[in-house]
């Protein structure tokens, strides 16, 4: 049986085309082609205002290889949350630069990609764990905008957090 | 192409902002000998290439960091291009490559917005709120407060309330106070199982000193905690939406359960081992709190009157009841409440 294929324009104009089922990984496009009824349509382009052909690439290799994947589980807020459970797949895959990584956030966001924005946002969680505050906006460039007296309070605040 | 890149193959492994900063000095250098010389389209096509996204630029000297983290990865077609262009040999497969790509680097450079340099952009502020929560929520809640301490704005976002909703604090010592900066968090379920609290709980200055705080608790572990029935009296006065309560083998008192009879919708209550309860607060629980489900009184060797109190007072919901280690004290008559209300408990 032929999957039918779809076509995908990123912000600069790059075309993807990319098997329907793949594509309705993405909640955004899945809901976009229901409500625009473009399934039967040939040659329809989804345009993608927000997301770049670099990273739309890495978005479509990503879905690829998760396609056959069961739908992620609903968030427990009951249950601990685990961040030591990245594929070495994906591992492999998310090891490009800060930026890259960021832009896949937002583009696993604005497309509704649960699996891939949960897996990224993993990546940047691991990569704030452990930190003391200077590393972290050391590590992001993050400007540390707080007054003196402020970063005592907030110290303050937050004193019972510490390990006995 | 390999053999012309294995002379400055001493740059893979550095992180590409230093591989720049050395071009960009090897660059000037070249220029001093006057042997061959950069125009300014190629060093940004470099750049360009090198941050693999194809929009951005930077300042080489604004990145000679050893523990510049960010780009401990990079594509190997950067390291090929940024190769090339210092190997004068390479100049004409430079321009090659320059001519072949040349408008597309164009075409990303004028449609796209220029993001600042990827070595001193803060990443977070591309993204919204809502979607830094969602990194924050991945994060156990003790690094929250190492978090909270970074800026303003991530100080703002540890303090949402989605945030707090579940914290385990079992096992640990609080001292006076603590427990009420927990409570200022509005935690949805705690547990603070076999930890000791230290009187009094809640401090002034903190949300959940304030009169009119109200703790959105539904869940609350206190089996085997250290804590006095003064303390429990003090934070039962901020809970009033309790649902599951354990106090196993905690001493309460009239006052506790009087407090804690606020919670009307309670279900589900464990007092096993738990001493100091008395027929006036069983009064007051039983009577405000109408759809308690579970009740566990084991081994809290009740005094016959509460028993009695409790078999003629059962709540029409309740369809779990442990009598455990109460059964001496039971006479015929509550002994026939308690078997029939026990027959649905597991």
């Amino acid at each position: 049986m032929e999957m039918p294929n779809i076509k995908l324009q990123s912000s600069d104009g790059e075309t993807f085309e990319v098997d329907v089922e793949i594509a309705k990984c993405s909640v955004t496009i899945k809901t976009m082609l229901e409500d625009l009824g473009m399934d039967d349509e040939e040659e329809e382009v989804v345009p993608l205002p927000n997301v770049n052909s670099a990273i739309l690439r890495k978005v479509i290799q990503w879905a690829t290889y998760h396609k056959d994947d069961p739908p992620p589980p609903e968030d427990d807020e009951n249950k601990e949350k685990r961040t030591d459970d990245i594929s070495s797949w994906d591992a492999d895959f998310l090891k490009v630069d800060q930026g890259t990584l960021f832009e896949l956030i937002l583009a696993a966001n604005y497309l509704d990609i649960k699996g891939l924005l949960d897996v990224t946002c993993k990546t940047v969680a691991n990569m704030i764990k452990g930190k003391a505050p200077e590393e972290i906006r050391k590590t992001f460039n993050i400007k540390n905008d707080f007054t003196a007296s402020e970063e005592e309070q907030v110290r303050k605040e937050n004193e019972w957090c510490e390990e006995k | 192409m390999s053999s012309i890149l294995q002379p400055v193959d001493v740059n893979i492994g550095r992180s590409p902002a230093r591989k720049r900063a050395r071009y960009d000095e090897d660059v000037d250098e070249v220029n001093k000998s006057g042997r061959w010389s950069l125009n300014k389209s190629e060093v940004v096509l470099h750049e360009v290439y090198d941050h693999g996204v194809g929009r951005l630029d930077c300042d080489a000297e604004e990145v000679l960091t050893d523990d510049d983290t960010i780009f401990n990865k990079n594509e190997p077609g950067a390291i090929d291009v940024s190769c090339c262009s210092m190997t004068p040999n390479s100049r004409d497969k430079q321009e090659s490559l320059n001519k072949l790509t040349l408008g597309e680097w164009d075409n990303l450079l004028v449609k796209k917005p220029m993001i600042r340099p990827t070595d001193k952009t803060n990443y977070f502020d591309m993204l919204s709120d809502e979607v830094i929560l969602h990194i924050l929520r991945w994060l156990p809640k003790i690094y929250l407060m190492d978090i909270a301490l970074v800026s303003r704005r991530f100080h703002r976002l540890t303090q949402d309330e989605s945030l707090w909703t579940r914290m385990d604090v079992s096992n640990k010592h609080l001292e006076a106070g603590e427990l009420g900066k927990i409570l200022s968090k509005q935690v949805i379920i705690l547990r603070l199982a076999r930890s000791e609290i230290c009187f009094p709980p809640i401090l002034p200055d903190f949300k959940a000193a304030l009169p009119d705080f109200r703790s959105r608790l539904l869940y609350l572990d206190l089996s085997m905690t250290y804590i006095s029935p003064q303390c429990l009296t003090i934070v039962f006065s901020k809970c009033r939406r309790l649902k599951k309560l354990s106090l196993e083998n905690v001493p309460v008192n009239d006052d506790v359960l009087i407090t804690l009879s606020a919670n009307k919708d309670i279900e589900i209550i464990n007092f096993a081992m738990a001493t100091g309860i008395q027929e006036d607060g069983l009064r007051y629980l039983l009577t405000n709190c109408r759809k308690i489900r579970e009740l566990n009184i084991a081994w809290t060797y009740l005094n016959g009157p509460s028993i009695q109190y409790i078999c003629e007072n059962l709540p029409s919901t309740m369809d779990r009841l442990n009598f455990s280690g109460c059964r001496k004290l039971l006479s015929d008559k509550s002994e026939y409440y308690g078997i029939s209300n026990k027959q649905n408990s597991i």
